[in-house]
């Protein structure tokens, strides 16, 4: 038989279950026939099963959003095989600039999980930037411009007093093969990133990154693609007004 | 429709960035304020990701990545001796005091207990217990993966984690007085 000496020991890889057989048979013995000692170990185990019990409580602290961006942003510029500083252009005021903006490399090749990670950095990063009182963005004028300078004929979704989203601004990023355009919307207050790639056709696929939904969708002569933080459901509801949208030239 | 991220470098990122929140409560604790832990946690990931080829993969991540926050923190703080309590024992071994008659520890712990109460009491817990018995009860680490993290040999682990679990017992059952019974109750 062990003695108290040892049982305290054993007594927590006993309660995390990390002794051999042998030894727990002893520490059972023990513990049927000294009361001193089962006292002990019930007041540890359970301490330990109160803690667990309350993990979800216990681990309700959320990384500020800000925090997460500038993560994301060390994750990108280490990831990226390569990349280009963005280009300060003076545009139409339709377009939102972001001074020294990274610029993503948006990968060409069969990865769409790689894109959408991509783009779903880019996606916190130009959230985060984003100054509170940006003026409106008029999406007549911005699907104009689109067509103008990419040959999309495609509408803007611009999302008017009832519709599910608010456009709030936009920007054009540059990448290997050219540029797109960035949609920023809002969603009930939370951020929805809306990517025009001018790339080829990609079939549809819903991915989930990063903690993000991204939806991409081929839409005529452009990938599209949908981020946002939700559930699928949320997101494809989003995704179908925003179709709706992209035909409404 | 779904598709698990790919295990090149952008599946590398995804991942430990999903732990960013675990990372940030480990490094309040750490630090005790808002301004310390943003920047031990930005340290962590920028330290992480160059250092990415020293990480095995199949191996565990997540405590990887706590090995590099505590191990950041610990450079940061040198002269930290005051918060390890080494010598406890006494305040321990009164927990193995017996309770309020007919109920059991567990009984009278559980009814002694609301969430804010065991926040405030985890967070009152010496660093070095604390951390041990987080690393094992809420985060989940083995015993050897908690040394690594710690930087400590494996009993030590287990006499911290021991002597953690037995002090928030002896704390939260002193608060209630006498049967188990909560001095306040909430709402």
């Amino acid at each position: 038989m062990i003695s108290c000496g040892d049982l305290d020991a054993l007594a927590t890889p006993y309660l995390d279950g990390e002794v051999t057989p042998a030894d727990r048979e002893a520490v059972d013995g023990h513990l049927n026939a000294c009361p001193p000692c089962r006292a002990r170990v019930d007041a540890e185990a359970a301490a330990r099963r109160l803690i667990r019990e309350h993990r979800a409580a216990l681990t309700a602290e959320r990384a500020p959003a800000d925090l997460r961006a500038r993560c994301c942003r060390t994750a990108a510029r280490r990831a990226a095989p390569a990349w280009r500083r963005a280009v300060p252009l003076s545009v139409a005021a339709t377009f939102l600039l972001v001074a020294a903006g990274f610029v993503l490399y948006a990968a060409t090749s069969r990865s769409e999980t790689l894109l959408a990670e991509q783009l779903t950095l880019d996606h916190l990063k130009c959230f985060s930037l984003q100054p509170a009182d940006a003026p409106p963005v008029d999406a007549a004028r911005l699907a104009h411009t689109l067509d103008a300078r990419f040959g999309w004929n495609l509408g803007v979704p611009s999302g008017g007093a009832d519709a599910p989203i608010r456009l709030i601004g936009a920007r054009r990023c540059f990448y290997a093969d050219g540029t797109m355009a960035h949609l920023l919307y809002r969603h009930h207050g939370q951020p929805v990133s809306l990517f025009l790639v001018p790339d080829t056709v990609r079939r549809p696929r819903l991915l989930r990154v990063l903690g993000h939904e991204a939806l991409i969708w081929p839409e005529r002569n452009v990938t599209c693609v949908l981020i946002a933080e939700g559930s699928p459901d949320d997101v494809k509801q989003i995704a179908a007004y925003v179709r709706a949208g992209l035909h409404h030239p | 429709m779904r598709d698990p991220a790919d295990a090149g470098p952008g599946g590398f990122a995804a991942e430990a960035l999903s732990y960013i929140d675990a990372l940030y409560g480990a490094a309040l604790r750490l630090t005790r304020n808002p301004a310390d832990a943003e920047d031990l946690v930005q340290e962590t990931y920028l330290k992480a990701f160059r250092f990415a080829e020293r990480f095995e993969r199949g191996t565990n991540l997540r405590a990887w990545l706590f090995t590099i926050l505590h191990n950041t923190q610990r450079n940061r703080r040198r002269d930290a001796a005051h918060e390890l309590a080494v010598s406890d024992s006494e305040v321990v071994d009164r927990a193995a005091a017996r309770p309020a008659e007919g109920a059991t520890p567990e009984q009278v712990l559980l009814r002694a207990t609301l969430d804010a109460d065991l926040q405030a009491a985890v967070d009152a817990l010496p660093a070095a217990f604390r951390e041990a018995v987080w690393l094992r009860d809420v985060e989940e680490l083995s015993y050897a993966e908690i040394a690594r993290v710690l930087d400590v040999p494996l009993g030590t682990v287990m006499s911290r984690i021991s002597r953690g679990r037995r002090l928030l017992y002896e704390r939260l059952t002193a608060r209630t007085g006498l049967g188990g019974l909560p001095l306040v109750r909430h709402g």
